[in-house]
């Protein structure tokens, strides 16, 4: 019957597809569900990738701080005046097409760095019968240098290089100063001979400290003052003796602002005069730097003249600075001279040292032939090798650390091309105490930058690694409470109509751009809560307490007014509750201050020792608070609500009370996904920067009191990446803060995946 | 956005320039500034907070002799005015500093050239406290001892308390509040350099992204501390006398001592260009610095809360660029 009717009907009135389009929809089925499937691999692979493209980049900007230096030979010639005996000087121009050369008797000459070619020569003019007996160099950035002369008097010679552009030619040309001018200047007023010599040029201050040929210390310094109007200059000359050292000094250099002398013995004593007052001079403090046996063999001030390096007969390198005396009982400004690190030591006895014009490193050759560069903050020596078969006499650096000159004992020079981008690097200056020009400790310092290059850049990622965590945890202590009880509150005790309005409120605070946050911490709350301190402690204990006795009376009262509030009402009442005790507390606050505090609850923590910043841990992590409560809030609460019923309502069934069923069931069913919204709370706390950018000082200092600030990775990547001038080691130092946020949210993600499965393997029995 | 910023600061400036508008005059040698023909294009400027009311002004009143610029303005801090200038984003880049060798580096390493400074007006960095606080003048050593761990301009001792500086009843034990501008800011460096003689900063100081945000600090801090440009100076702060050495005379920020060079922290305020050696400056790169230095352009320093150049001076920088 039936199939006699089908065979009546025309094929197509049937209700199922023909074969042939069942099998388009089939081949259409089949290639949608191929293509869905790869979109959601390709989708998921290109998170993979990304994920790993970011990581690769950041690691490629890091990577190349890891490298140490390596030079390479370029030429080799015979310097202009070899055949003169003696110790020469040498110095190179920036753009790597000049080098000079001072002779021992007081020639300067300008040669072509890549054959040797003398381009111009000039003569000191040295007066009849007057021979040069010493010399010395100042601080490299100043281009100074000084001629002792045997009649007590000094020439400063500035080896300075002219830019001359001819059309879209550069070229450089030798353009030597005399800053004090060319005639000799007295610096001996009994004129004797100048044995030992140091130069060094302040702000407007020209410092030459000498040791006389009957042992006599004088000092001379000439003022120059310039006139802001009209730029002409007058120089102004004074000069002490100083007092006699205790042995002879065969080294002598002087700090840029001529408050100390430092002097070496040939025997291996450092001496410190302090000189800041000149008429009262003293020699201060005296050190051996040196073994048995051993002698002091040159000694060089650091760029910036705060820190010096002695080398020794032995090959030894060691760097010293000045340190203030703090101990009790200790007069005003009493410094001592401390050896703050050693180097590699070199094969040789060291000749000479050049130290670097921006940085705090230095070239060290020495009498086998070997050179070394080395670098004080991080400690690193990041080459050294014998490059020559004769002792080396003399070193100079380029000022952009990519050349280097030598010349060894027969006045033959070779001439290098560097790479030492980053030698201020090392894992100890990124992560551990490093001792610090002047500091009175080693101690973990962020402190990038300055308008000067005589600055020694601190780049320890330890204040920003804590401020990192100390915003975080703050944040996360009060935002946790909060949005976990709330989030267990409303999906299980919660009428759901009252859910329906709070669950939504709560997620739209995380659309509240953070900068706003930010700005109404950092203006009006951080003002605010410095000036009601006390109402900080009483709302923290006051409005729980307050909550439960509100409870208590709630429960005392009638039950036919109790049960007007329907079920899962009953958290409205405490709504006027929080506003009244808050409102109360705070109008509170300054009475409190009168009862307790003598008036000001501020100063009564500056005069118990506890340090109080304006824009402090706590106004952080009440505005950070507000921003990863709602993530918190959301994944938790949702948590909470996807417990399964029959789960509850066993337990409710069974005789449990809804208080005994949340705290042994739902919550416990509920914790892996509790635990994870903690956790990406956590890792959106770590990342946060507008926040802490705004409402905190910024200031990175080490410790964890929540009424100082802090200064977090991100904030700083944000503050300081403007700034960096691309590739140089503070801009890679950013990028490694970068990976290093990276690493801890990617690791922090990873251990909550790792707990939030084993939690949930546990608990999915139940 | 750039408007309503405009719009804010002209308001901040009003109040500023009623303090300050006495102290500067503008020297009556400098020239009148006359408009040329054929000066268009765009005009954009990155670099100083400092001198970015200044540029602002200036560039408003370029704009009034030569509507058809285009003007941009950012000033989120000198350092960021040589990368500015290296990579070509801007023609202007307003410093409160000299720039640092290293800057100069990078800018030759892609023009050949060294960049030009130009001053353009005078600066006295105030040191300012809250404007209840008593006291009145404080020396270079102490300001040093306030905001440094290094003392590296003598002080003998660290000073944590405002009675160390000779406050007594309830200031006695009170400690600061320091504020300071963040490390992009030439002022900084600048403060960095002159006041703590190179010295480092405390670890606890609010560094701040503006010196607006500095003033503000320090407006709501009874025991605050900081230091600003003296434009930026507004009734809620004070600046101190500052004395260059322990126990000599107390100088105060005004336009006599700042351009006698008497103020310890005066200082040159410098737009940097883009001049290839030997060649005139395009005009208008020419004309905007003809107006700076120009009495038109020294009245807007004045309206601004700085120290207008004297005409010997401007004369010289006018020279130098071939105007």
């Amino acid at each position: 019957m039936n199939q006699a009717d089908d065979n009546a009907l025309p094929a197509r009135q049937s209700y199922l597809p023909s074969r042939a389009s069942m099998a388009r929809r089939r081949r259409w089925r089949y290639v949608a569900d191929f293509s869905a499937g790869w979109m959601v691999r390709f989708g998921g692979g290109g998170v993979v990738i990304a994920l790993a493209l970011i990581f690769v980049y950041l690691f490629s900007e890091v990577v190349p701080m890891l490298r140490g230096a390596s030079i390479e030979q370029q030429a080799s010639y015979l310097a202009p005046g070899a055949d003169e005996a003696g110790l020469s000087a040498l110095a190179l121009e920036r753009y790597g097409e000049v080098g000079m050369r001072y002779s021992a008797q007081g020639r300067l000459s300008y040669f072509a760095l890549e054959d040797g070619r003398l381009l111009r020569e000039f003569d000191l003019s040295v007066p009849d019968g007057v021979d040069v007996v010493s010399m010395a160099v100042g601080e490299p950035r100043t281009r100074q240098a000084v001629f002792g002369l045997s009649d007590g008097s000094a020439i400063i010679v500035e080896h300075g290089i002219e830019l001359d552009f001819d059309g879209q030619q550069r070229r450089v040309a030798p353009n030597p100063r005399f800053p004090l001018g060319s005639e000799p200047l007295q610096v001996d007023p009994q004129g004797r001979s100048l044995q030992t010599l140091a130069v060094q040029s302040g702000r407007n201050d020209t410092g030459v400290a000498a040791q006389t040929d009957d042992g006599r210390l004088v000092l001379a310094r000439f003022g120059t003052k310039t006139n802001f109007l009209t730029g002409e200059t007058e120089v102004t000359r004074r000069d002490w003796t100083l007092p006699r050292p205790p042995e002879p000094v065969a080294y002598l250099q002087l700090t840029a602002n001529l408050w100390s002398l430092i002097g070496a013995s040939r025997a291996g004593r450092l001496i410190y005069w302090d000189i800041s007052n000149p008429d009262e001079a003293v020699v201060g403090d005296q050190s051996a730097a040196t073994g048995p046996g051993e002698s002091i063999t040159e000694l060089k001030m650091l760029n910036g003249t705060f820190s010096w390096i002695v080398g020794t007969s032995e090959g030894r390198l060691s760097q010293w600075f000045l340190v203030r005396d703090e101990s009790a009982g200790a007069s005003d400004n009493i410094f001592d001279m401390v050896r703050v690190r050693d180097f590699k030591q070199h094969p040789g006895a060291i000749t000479r040292i050049q130290p670097e014009y921006t940085r705090k490193g230095f070239a060290a050759v020495d009498a086998a032939g070997g050179l070394g560069l080395h670098y004080g903050t991080s400690a690193r020596t990041l080459y050294l090798d014998q490059v020559h078969d004769r002792p080396l006499r003399a070193v100079g650096v380029s000022p952009v650390d990519d050349r280097l000159v030598v010349e060894d004992d027969r006045g033959r020079i070779l001439q290098f091309d560097v790479w030492n981008e980053h030698p201020e690097v090392s894992l100890k200056a990124l992560w551990g105490k490093v001792w610090y020009e002047g500091r009175q400790d080693p101690d973990y310092v962020w402190q990038a930058s300055s308008g000067a290059d005589s600055f020694e850049p601190k780049y320890s990622m330890i204040p920003l690694t804590v401020g990192t965590l100390k915003a975080a945890l703050f944040a996360m202590l009060f935002a946790m409470p909060l949005a976990i009880a709330g989030a267990v509150y409303t999906a299980y005790f919660m009428a759901p109509k009252l859910r329906g309005y709070v669950k939504p409120t709560i997620e739209v605070m995380e659309a509240l751009p953070t900068v706003i946050l930010g700005f109404l911490a950092g203006l009006w709350l951080a003002p605010f809560l410095e000036n009601h301190i006390p109402a900080v402690f009483t709302v923290l204990v006051g409005l729980p307490l307050s909550f439960l006795l509100v409870a208590f009376g709630f429960s005392r009262l009638p039950a036919g007014f109790r049960l007007k509030i329907p079920d899962g009402w009953e958290a409205v009442i405490l709504l006027p509750v929080i506003v009244l005790v808050v409102w109360g507390l705070v109008a509170l606050s300054p009475l409190i201050e009168i009862w307790f505090f003598d008036g000001s609850m501020r100063q009564w923590f500056t005069d118990i020792g506890i340090t109080y910043d304006q824009r402090n841990a706590l106004v952080v992590g009440i505005a950070m608070g507000f921003a990863v409560i709602p993530t918190i809030f959301s994944i938790a609460e949702d948590a909470v609500f996807t417990v399964p019923r029959h789960l509850t309502q066993g337990s409710l069934a069974l005789g449990a009370t809804p208080w005994q069923t949340v705290t042994r069931v739902v919550l416990l069913t509920a914790s892996p996904g509790i635990f994870s919204a903690v956790m990406i709370g956590f890792g959106r706390a770590v990342g946060e920067t507008m926040i802490v950018l705004m409402a905190t000082g910024n200031s990175p200092v080490v410790n964890f009191n929540i009424f100082e600030g802090m200064r977090t990775l991100s904030a700083n990547i944000a503050v300081e990446l403007p700034e960096t001038a691309v590739n140089s080691t503070h801009y890679r130092i950013l990028f490694l803060a970068g990976l290093v946020l990276f690493a801890v949210t990617f690791l922090v993600n990873t251990i909550a995946e790792l707990v939030r499965q084993r939690l949930r393997a546990r608990y999915s029995s139940l | 956005m750039m408007k309503f910023k405009q719009l804010g600061f002209t308001l901040m400036l009003a109040l500023a320039s009623l303090q300050v508008q006495a102290q500067g005059r503008v020297d009556p040698n400098l020239p009148v500034y006359e408009p040329v023909s054929g000066v268009s294009g765009n005009l954009s400027s990155v670099g100083s907070d400092t001198l970015n009311n200044l540029m602002t002004l200036w560039a408003e009143e370029f704009a009034k002799f030569y509507p058809n610029v285009n003007i941009q303005i950012q000033g989120a801090g000198s350092s960021t005015a040589p990368p500015a200038l290296t990579e070509g984003t801007a023609n202007f880049g307003p410093m409160s500093r000299l720039m640092r060798s290293s800057e100069i580096q990078a800018f030759e390493e892609r023009f050949g050239y060294p960049p030009t400074p130009v001053g353009t007006s005078i600066d006295a960095l105030a040191v300012m406290v809250n404007k209840d606080n008593p006291i009145e003048c404080m020396s270079i050593p102490e300001v040093d001892a306030v905001f440094s761990v290094t003392r590296r301009c003598g002080a003998p001792n660290d000073i944590t308390r405002w009675g160390q500086l000779g406050l007594a009843g309830a200031w006695a034990d009170r400690d600061f509040t320091i504020y300071s501008r963040n490390a992009v800011s030439g002022t900084y460096g600048f403060f960095k350099d002159n006041a703590l003689c190179g010295g480092d900063f405390k670890p606890g100081i609010n560094e701040q992204p503006g010196s607006a945000s500095v003033v503000q600090g320090v407006t709501e801090s009874l025991n605050g501390i900081g230091y600003s440009g003296i434009g930026y100076m507004t009734s809620g702060i004070k600046a101190l006398e500052i004395a260059p050495d322990q126990g000599a005379e107390c100088v105060a920020p005004d336009a006599e001592t700042a351009a006698s060079g008497q103020y310890p922290l005066a200082r040159l305020l410098y737009v940097y260009v883009n001049k290839k050696p030997k060649q005139p400056l395009a005009p208008l790169e020419r004309e905007f610095f003809r107006l700076v230095l120009s009495r038109q352009g020294q009245e807007v320093v004045v309206r601004d809360g700085y120290i207008p150049l004297p005409a010997p001076v401007a004369m010289r920088i006018r020279e130098q660029l071939g105007l």
